[in-house]
């Protein structure tokens, strides 16, 4: 979205918007959004649970992102610092990414960059504190952690036997 | 039906002794403020239709 904002239109996700020849790819957790975004997730928003964001370019349906509220809790953790100051909390507020894709046909078309950039624009602007942007990627999907890294991301857990890993983005700071 | 939406892991162990060691070091990066500045307008100019 560089500067091209005019050919681009964002709206949560209605029961009038239609999402039936969204396809992300075909890979299980490719498969695994597609179904979400067609027999999901409306109804998850429906009940409060997350909310959707479809992402049209030139009126064409690119991509979604599932964001909802979450927190982030450090164990053992009676005195965290950060920024070199010492806070009084053990969990972090944050914007936890629960579903993120792009339609298979403009893939490397930037179409994640700008919807990244505009989601951390959103929730910046938004009146709700947030210290995190979180998500949690398959550990064979490399082209997503690969993107996620570039975006910024930091891989926070990783245990070798699980099968998702856990990265999460700073909204304020940087190492 | 999809799989559910995993929330966030707690941090245990070596993974938290790691987390705080990043929050210890982070600190205010200008530059990645004056990107987020320019997000922030970008979000501004293109509004969700609700």
């Amino acid at each position: 979205m560089p500067d091209d904002l005019g050919r681009w239109r964002i709206e949560r996700l209605k029961d009038e918007h239609d999402v039936s020849a969204f396809d992300c790819g075909d890979e299980e957790w490719e498969a695994d959004l597609n179904e979400f975004l067609k027999e999901d997730a409306l109804q998850e928003q429906e009940d409060g649970w997350s909310r959707t964001l479809v992402f049209y370019r030139d009126d064409r349906l690119v991509g979604f992102a599932t964001l909802l509220a979450a927190s982030l809790q450090v164990e053992q953790a009676p005195e965290l610092e950060a920024e070199g100051r010492t806070v009084g909390y053990d969990e972090f507020p944050t914007i936890l990414i629960g579903r993120w894709a792009v339609d298979r046909t403009c893939k490397r078309e930037g179409v994640g960059q700008s919807m990244f950039e505009w989601v951390v624009g959103y929730v910046l602007e938004s009146h709700i504190g947030a210290k995190f942007l979180t998500l949690q990627v398959d550990r064979v999907n490399r082209a997503a952690r690969s993107f996620y890294e570039d975006m910024g991301f930091r891989l926070v857990v990783g245990p070798s036997g699980s099968s998702v890993l856990f990265m999460a983005y700073d909204l304020f700071a940087s190492d | 039906m999809a799989k559910p939406i995993k929330g966030n892991p707690v941090l245990q162990g070596k993974d938290a002794e790691n987390f705080r060691a990043y929050l210890a070091r982070a600190k205010s990066d200008p530059q990645k403020k004056k990107r987020h500045e320019a997000y922030r307008a970008k979000a501004r100019a293109l509004a969700v239709v609700k």
